[in-house]
């Protein structure tokens, strides 16, 4: 057959060797490449986000940053173009940007901040979220399952992944394939951001339709909730849904050891580069802060306690600073809330800290419990 | 397990590392065997059992006739293994189209009927070593070959992965004396085996799931789309299941190659046939010449006149196109391909007559006509192929016809399209002149072999999401 040639035996050989060699020096110039100067093709969550960010920081190159790192409730409640912040005289104006991503835990939060640290993003403050049903990586809140199906790892992540997942193989099999072997994986979006036109018309309508999921409103971070729910009975089968959600999570509440390890491995590797953290409650619908028993009540306040005895680390309470009426559901503020929220945290909160005073009291979370 | 999955790579690589390893023949046979049956269970235990069931059948059988003086027990022997062969082809293949297919006509005629479908599953590659079995099992009959003593190297025969579940049809005569022969690793034949395999790989991710794209949305439903779209998705199709399968066979020849092994070639440029003998010549080889010789020329072949070469034709590609599937839309594709060699028979012999006509078809006008024309021929006989049935392939050609509404455009951008068009013809040319060949061979080995990563590279990355198994794994 004419479309196929014969070589002497040694030069076959070293052929077969140089493809071998080549193909896998490609992988890993892929895999750097993705990682280092096209992140969201790897992984569009992080990536917009970042690069959302870096915008966000060149527009003020040497105010402080202040980042707020947690779940879907800061993604969707913390507008920080809404909040007035002034800052002492002769220090620039904080910058505040909103890193929260969909059901983002202990170990993602390690995980993101480790890829922003890596990507050179250094903030003076790390507002983080904390929040009982994300510490028992269950239910809906099991960071495997995210971790499978929405997150996309980087080279950098493996070592994280290995320690926290190691009972968990699939989590490192996968890891471990989109590190060495990105081409597979990543051959959708790699043509979406080179050849579109050799994409399915519907394929390229999806993806433009999942960049509202992954490109923030503006450059502060912040993203529309989604979903409306305008009419009473909406609103009570929204929350009737997230008392079955998130009942069985607190009833009892269970700190998982991997939680716990990701939350003091983040505060430490804070500490140890001089990165000051706040840790934050976001707010809660009424019916839901009554749907804590007396024992996760207990053991999430003497957690927060030992937390904030071990790592001198203030602990905002925001639990009713929304009022029902401007939730979506049992946890998510609905746009009417996001103003009030958000220009609060930025009086109460972040002004005083970016000035160096005390936070009042009255927002800091009371060791009694409420 | 599909060839061009990342499982099937990292399986093979172990096996050719572990293969290469053995320093002795029995024991390499022994390892292809289980890597082989793995292989095939790894899709359906149960099934792999009854391959080797009916495998160990053949070779009692075989080693029977072989044994038989009396005639009547030769055929005798051979009747049984055929009736095996064949009714386990039927049962699982064939059982449920048929009770479908009479229930039909039971309704249509206003009759009760009672039918129930058998809840059985088709044994991918079925027809394949059904095939290979029978080629076997004749020989020995007629004394071409002598029986296999060797369970071993005769269950190889059968088993062997890289031609199991989709060809090519590898005869006995040929494959057994390989088995037999001493092996020892061999860097040209594992080039060789790369480039096979590359070639395939390329073939079966980067053009025919991609042609895919094209035709499948439009197959599927016709009516929605415009004139253009619907000839777009049939020349996608055609594409689309060139290279499948013939993409399928290099990474079997490849795969066979580096194991020490030489399957025969399968295509040879099909489209680029000037009529449709000799596209049948080039297209599917081994299956082709299966039928020429296991069916065609016991039928009597072209040796009782014109009537009877034709009836010949006619029923060996009508059984043709059954082999492929149990619908009638591939009776009626292979009655179609019969038809088609009929006439051009008859009209080959007229042009005889015709001096004048027959020069102009020679020429190289001519000839760039009469591919051009055998080929858009052979894409419109596909319609058939492709269509779930007659009514969705009537809508096809309607719509082929008839312009009317619909959306506007193809499923995917046509750029695409016509970018696989020519870089297939660019291939073919190459391929049909050679003129690539002596530069290609002075180029060093660090370009040859950052060549062949790009080509590994393209194929994976032009790959659509998703992955599609191969269209002849169904036959």
């Amino acid at each position: 057959m004419s479309s196929i040639f014969l070589l002497p035996a040694g030069k076959g050989r070293r052929v077969i060797v140089w493809s071998l060699l080549c193909f896998a020096a490609s992988q890993v110039a892929l895999s750097m490449y993705l990682d280092y100067r096209r992140p969201e093709i790897r992984d569009p969550l992080y990536g917009y986000r970042l690069r959302s960010l870096r915008a966000r920081l060149a527009e003020s190159p040497k105010a402080p940053l202040f980042l707020a790192l947690g779940s879907s409730r800061i993604k969707y409640s913390l507008w920080p173009a809404l909040m007035k912040v002034h800052s002492a005289d002769g220090v620039p104006a904080p910058v505040v940007y909103n890193f929260g991503i969909n059901g983002m835990g202990n170990i993602r939060e390690l995980m993101y901040f480790r890829r922003l640290l890596a990507d050179g993003i250094r903030p003076e403050w790390l507002l983080l979220e904390v929040w009982p049903p994300l510490w028992t990586q269950s239910g809906i809140f099991e960071e495997t399952r995210m971790v499978l199906g929405e997150d996309d790892q980087h080279w950098g992540d493996m070592p994280l992944l290995i320690r926290y997942f190691s009972g968990k193989p699939d989590v490192v099999k996968q890891g471990v394939r989109r590190s060495l072997l990105p081409i597979t994986d990543y051959r959708g979006s790699l043509i979406q951001a080179t050849l579109r036109s050799l994409l399915p018309r519907e394929q390229v309508s999806e993806t433009n339709r999942h960049l509202a999921d992954w490109i923030p409103f503006d450059n502060t971070g912040w993203f529309r909730v989604p979903w409306q729910r305008n009419t009473p009975e909406e609103k009570r089968i929204a929350l009737e849904h997230g008392a079955e959600e998130m009942k069985p999570l607190v009833t009892p509440l269970r700190i998982d050891p991997r939680s716990d390890a990701a939350l003091r491995e983040l505060l430490d590797e804070c500490r140890t580069r001089g990165i000051k953290v706040a840790l934050i409650w976001m707010p809660e619908h009424s019916l839901t802060r009554g749907w804590y028993p007396p024992q996760a009540r207990a053991l999430a306040h003497q957690y927060l306690d030992q937390l904030k005895q071990e790592y001198q680390v203030p602990i905002v309470d925001t639990r009713e600073w929304v009022r029902d009426e401007h939730f979506v559901d049992y946890c998510h503020v609905g746009s009417q809330g996001v103003a009030p929220f958000s220009e609060r945290l930025g009086r109460d909160v972040i002004e005083p800290i970016a000035e160096g005073k005390n936070l009042n009291t009255e927002v800091l979370f009371q060791e009694d419990g409420r | 397990m599909l060839f061009c999955t990342a499982s099937f790579m990292g399986f093979f690589a172990l096996l050719l590392l572990v293969y290469w390893s053995i320093p002795w023949r029995r024991p390499r046979v022994w390892l292809l065997l289980v890597a082989s049956f793995y292989f095939y269970a790894s899709w359906n235990k149960w099934l792999a059992i009854i391959i080797c069931i009916s495998t160990l059948l053949d070779y009692l059988l075989a080693l029977g006739i072989e044994h038989s003086v009396a005639n009547w027990r030769r055929k005798t022997l051979l009747g049984v293994s055929l009736f095996a062969n064949l009714g386990l082809l039927c049962y699982f293949k064939y059982t449920n189209f048929f009770l479908l297919s009479l229930d039909e006509a039971l309704i249509a005629s206003g009759a009760p009927t009672w039918f129930r479908t058998l809840r059985v599953i088709l044994p991918i590659g079925i027809s394949f070593y059904t095939f290979e079995a029978i080629n076997y099992m004749v020989d020995v009959y007629r004394r071409r070959m002598p029986a296999e003593r060797n369970l071993a190297d005769f269950m190889l025969f059968i088993l062997f992965f890289p031609h199991l579940v989709a060809g090519p049809i590898v005869r006995a005569r040929d494959f057994l004396p390989q088995i037999k022969r001493p092996k020892h690793c061999d860097w040209v034949r594992l080039h060789l085996g790369l480039q096979y395999f590359l070639m395939g790989l390329f073939k079966k991710l980067a053009i025919a799931d991609r042609m895919a794209l094209y035709a499948d949305p439009v197959f599927d439903s016709p009516l929605d789309f415009r004139t253009a779209a619907v000839w777009i998705a049939m020349f996608a199709y055609a594409l689309q299941v060139y290279c499948d399968f013939s993409g399928y066979t290099d990474m079997a020849i490849g795969t066979a190659h580096m194991l020490g092994y030489k399957l025969a070639e399968n295509f040879n440029m099909p489209y680029l046939a000037a009529n449709i003998a000799e596209f049948w010549n080039r297209w599917h080889i081994s299956l082709s010449s299966w039928l020429r010789d296991y069916l065609f020329i016991p039928l009597g072949g072209s040796r009782g006149g014109a009537w009877k070469t034709n009836r010949n034709l006619l029923i060996t590609m009508t059984l043709c196109g059954l082999w492929h599937g149990a619908a009638w839309t591939y009776v009626g594709f292979g009655a179609i391909q019969g038809l088609m060699l009929i006439t051009q028979r008859l009209f080959h012999r007229w042009c005889k007559g015709q001096p004048r006509l027959d020069g102009i078809l020679q020429s190289l006008p001519g000839t760039v006509f009469r591919i051009a024309f055998t080929f858009v021929c052979f894409c419109v006989s596909l319609v058939v192929f492709r269509a779930p049935s007659f009514g969705h392939a009537f809508e096809m050609y309607t719509r082929m016809l008839i312009p009317a509404p619909g959306v506007p455009g193809t499923p995917v951008p046509e750029f695409g399209f016509w970018l696989t068009v020519a870089v297939m013809l660019a291939a073919h040319l190459l391929g049909k002149s050679g003129v690539w060949i002596r530069p290609t061979l002075r180029l060093s080995a660090p370009v040859l072999g950052c060549s062949y990563a790009l080509v590994l590279g393209l194929a994976l990355v032009l790959a659509p999401q998703g992955g599609k198994a191969f269209i002849y794994f169904n036959f």
